[in-house]
């Protein structure tokens, strides 16, 4: 009796590698167990307790040791697999975003001119009209205010792009070094509705998007987002968060435009692949109709590029995507693209934000009919669906004012 | 399954002390169900096939006990099995393991000889599942001891308990926190296309898949090793610091060891080895890398990398290029640019993607390239420390980390923290958590 209970003992010290993983492990199912028991269920919570709880530990040692989140300084442990909220990363199969080729020359060749430099620089290359309005995106409801354009990179030179992954493809392809990129793999409307900060790729720092409308400012705004939230299939939080980030901006930036750019739908794989998830070609589509929803085409201007990338059944062609989810590099050219030609020439308030050259305004005077005010023939409406109407295309008025 | 969260915390800690409690007959009988099970629920219903494949291969093992032509049948037998993989491999229903599972069958039928193995032994060897998916393949002489009943009247102690969870929990942080990380790296390059690819980004590309490839089958192999120990059934290694290797003769005794010694065995020797003149020794590494390469795939991309292996061996056995192992700094800048630019052949299926990046990496870009240098940074400062942590990992001096750690009292300090991370990691992969999964 006594020798057996010694040689126990005796083991306790050989065994402390056994015991501290017994010991982990109880204290794990009862952690789980706890969440499970607050309705959160067995493991989903964990990740995000962790998570919040590592970057509020995260912002207090900052606090303390006296560095304020905005500065624009290289900190790549922000960016560290740990601190994503909603398991928004890299570190996940999803993947980042491809895109397009380096900054090469647009098509056009325009020299743009600012607003605050006032004339134009010379050296034009036209080689089509600079007002560009599509037939097939005239909508009923539509009161001429501006014309979309075709306009060069320098446009985006204040202009802020706030996504997903998808906006990380066209930070890595489209070239544009001047714009600011607030956009991470994971990104969502119900991330932005958390207060999250995401990273802002070309400040290597994490910001939420009304302090970093506060630091700069941006007279432009593209919104592309929605796609992460498809799993949570909650379309009245999704438009109260969407109404949130609009309004946000309206406050920070009063005088910016902004472009509610349509999510980019899947291709049949990826939808396939990720059904169970919840990410359905279905969901994408009311999403994007709740964005559409918000354009007023005074302000806020609603963008739809799947006409360019999706087939008739309403579904990402697979031969330009290997996830389903996302455009191969080479094919962000036609995004940029996209942008480029469908971009707003005058601000909310009337203010040139885009200052044609003079062929350009000529022919912008010239091309001004009452063609450009087509109302929609019944042909028209019938082909119209949600995969068709994309832009708004609305009148130039006669002499741009500026100010 | 070694990475999923149930099996781990749940499961593995069930069955040790189930297992402790009983006798060893019993306890194999315990093992070789719950293994069925945990490899059913993988495996879905191909699984079966497997399972009919071990029990076709017991009833050549019996005729060979009773047969006079002993060597016929084993010819049969392996012809069998080898015709069973093929058909596997041509028609695409590959069940779960099976690559492993004939090679280990194969190797046991020529071992064995006409030795009665008893059928509960027999089917640990074979469908042990620690090993049944991607695990050493044993040899019948090393395995053979560990299931004597009289000597262990249990499988299950405490010191290989205490051994295996340190080990467990090292093969864990391998692939769950680095290698399973990287993986996104290589990921998003293929999401982009190769068309997107710069001639940094391919470098990287290659890199870090070269270190999640050897992360996720080494960590894989120390679980399988871990999870043999605790059982009672010593593994063999898989692994030997593959990528300090002095040339890649020294590399494929490094990276996958027990594939590299069957086909050694099984293959090279009964060819004749080295022993029949230069020639014929060409041609019988000719037919092992022609093999390996139609083991782990049979497109095109797989066979180019086996001749790759094989032109490189040739030439390092027969050429002066194989001094280069008595360098000291150039066979190592040799060896991590050979093997990176293997693993890259060996990653892409499609010829065509396959062309585009190797020319990548050289600098040569296609026309309609649609290369971007701000991809190539924000990759770097996304993935520096997981690359720089997997390079270092790489070295010896991961071995030395190992045992530095875990020799010292503050080893248990330091086991909690890396299972918490491991932890959220699994349970952040888990599929159920659908809203981790990010675009």
């Amino acid at each position: 009796m006594h020798s057996r209970n010694e040689h126990k003992i005796k083991h306790y010290g050989r065994r402390k590698y056994t015991y501290a993983t017994a010991l982990f492990v109880i204290f794990f199912w009862i952690f789980e167990g706890v969440s499970f028991a607050q309705g959160k269920g067995v493991l989903t919570d964990t990740v995000n307790r962790v998570e919040t709880g590592y970057e509020s530990a995260v912002a207090t040692a900052k606090e303390l040791i006296g560095r304020k989140g905005l500065a624009g300084d290289t900190d790549t442990a922000e960016t560290d697999m740990l601190s994503s909220a909603d398991g928004s990363d890299g570190s996940e199969t999803g993947g980042e975003g491809p895109g397009d080729g380096m900054p090469e020359a647009s098509d056009g060749d325009e020299t743009m001119t600012d607003v605050v430099n006032g004339g134009g620089d010379g050296d034009l290359q036209e080689d089509e009209g600079p007002v560009i309005i599509d037939e097939d995106t005239i909508r009923e409801d539509e009161g001429p205010d501006c014309a979309l354009i075709r306009v060069n990179d320098t446009y985006f030179d204040d202009a802020l792009f706030i996504g997903d992954s998808r906006m990380v493809g066209i930070y890595d392809y489209c070239g544009w070094n001047n714009a600011t990129f607030l956009c991470d793999n994971g990104y969502s409307i119900r991330s932005y509705a958390k207060g999250n900060a995401v990273l802002c790729q070309n400040k290597h720092a994490k910001f939420t998007p009304e302090e970093i409308m506060e630091s700069d400012d941006f007279g432009k705004v593209y919104i592309m987002i929605g796609t992460n939230d498809l799993p949570s299939n909650d379309t009245e939080a999704f438009r109260e968060g969407y109404a949130k980030l609009i309004d946000a901006i309206n406050e920070k930036e009063p005088d910016a435009v902004i472009y509610a750019v349509a999510n980019l739908r899947m291709s049949l794989k990826g939808e396939n692949s990720n059904t169970g998830r919840g990410f359905t070609n279905a969901r994408m589509i009311a999403v994007n109709e709740v964005i559409e929803s918000f354009a007023d085409n005074e302000k806020i201007f609603y963008l739809d590029f799947n006409p360019l990338f999706c087939d008739e059944d309403g579904y990402v062609n697979g031969s330009y995507t290997f996830d389903g989810f996302h455009v191969h590099a080479s094919e962000y050219s036609q995004m940029g693209d996209f942008f480029r030609e469908h971009a707003v020439a005058y601000s909310v308030t009337d203010e040139q934000i885009y200052t044609p050259t003079e062929e350009q305004a000529d022919e912008m005077t010239e091309t001004q009919t009452d063609e450009q005010f087509a109302t929609p023939t019944e042909e028209l409406t019938d082909t119209m669906t949600d995969e068709q109407t994309d832009t708004q295309s609305n009148e130039q008025t006669d002499t741009p004012t500026d100010t | 399954m070694f990475t999923d969260i149930y099996f781990v915390f749940l499961l593995l800690p069930i069955l040790l002390i189930l297992l402790r409690r009983i006798p060893a007959a019993a306890g194999k009988w315990v093992l070789i169900i719950a293994g069925a099970v945990i490899y059913l629920i993988c495996a879905k219903w191909m699984g079966l096939i497997l399972v009919l494949t071990v029990l076709v291969n017991y009833g050549f093992h019996q005729w060979i006990a009773f047969s006079k032509k002993k060597r016929g049948v084993t010819g049969v037998a392996v012809i069998v099995n080898i015709a069973i993989l093929a058909a596997a491999k041509i028609t695409g229903y590959m069940p779960l393991g099976i690559s492993f599972v004939i090679f280990q069958l194969i190797s046991l039928l020529v071992d064995a000889g006409d030795e009665i193995v008893p059928f509960a032994d027999y089917l640990i060897m074979t469908m042990f599942f620690p090993k049944i998916f991607m695990g050493p393949i044993v040899r019948y002489s090393d395995i053979k001891p560990h299931l004597r009943i009289w000597i262990d009247r249990r499988l299950v102690r405490w010191d290989n308990i205490e051994a295996g969870v340190k080990l467990y929990t090292a093969g864990l942080f391998l692939k769950v926190v680095i290698a399973d990380n990287l993986a996104s790296l290589w990921n998003s390059l293929m999401i982009a296309g190769v068309l997107g690819l710069s001639t940094p980004t391919a470098w990287l590309g290659a890199i870090s898949y070269s270190l999640e490839l050897y992360f996720d089958f080494w960590g894989y192999s120390l679980m399988a090793m871990a999870a043999g120990q605790m059982f009672g059934i010593p593994l063999a290694r898989n692994f030997n610091e593959p990528y300090s290797a002095t040339s890649i003769g020294d590399f494929w005794r490094r990276w996958h060891i027990t594939l590299g010694t069957w086909f050694r065995d099984y293959v090279y020797i009964p060819l004749g080895g080295s022993k029949k003149g230069a020639f014929r020794t060409v041609l019988n590494l000719f037919a092992v890398w022609l093999l390996t390469g139609l083991w782990h795939g049979i497109t095109l991309n797989f066979i180019i990398w086996g001749m790759f292996m094989f032109v490189l061996i040739v030439l390092e056995r027969f050429t002066p290029l194989g001094k280069i192992k008595n360098t000291k700094v150039l066979c190592h800048i040799y060896l991590v640019f050979t093997v990176v630019i293997s693993w890259v052949i060996f990653a892409l299926t499609d010829i065509n993607d396959l062309w585009l990046y190797i020319k990548c990496m050289f600098g040569i870009y296609a026309p309609d390239s649609a290369h971007s240098t701000q991809q190539f940074f924000r990759l770097l400062r996304t993935y520096w420390y997981l690359v720089a942590g997997g390079i270092v990992l790489a070295t010896p001096l991961a071995k030395k980390l190992y045992y530095w750690i875990f020799k010292r009292w503050y080893g248990v300090l330091v086991l909690m923290p890396l299972l918490a991370l491991c932890a959220f990691f699994m349970v952040r992969s888990t599929n159920n958590v659908f809203m981790y999964y990010a675009f």
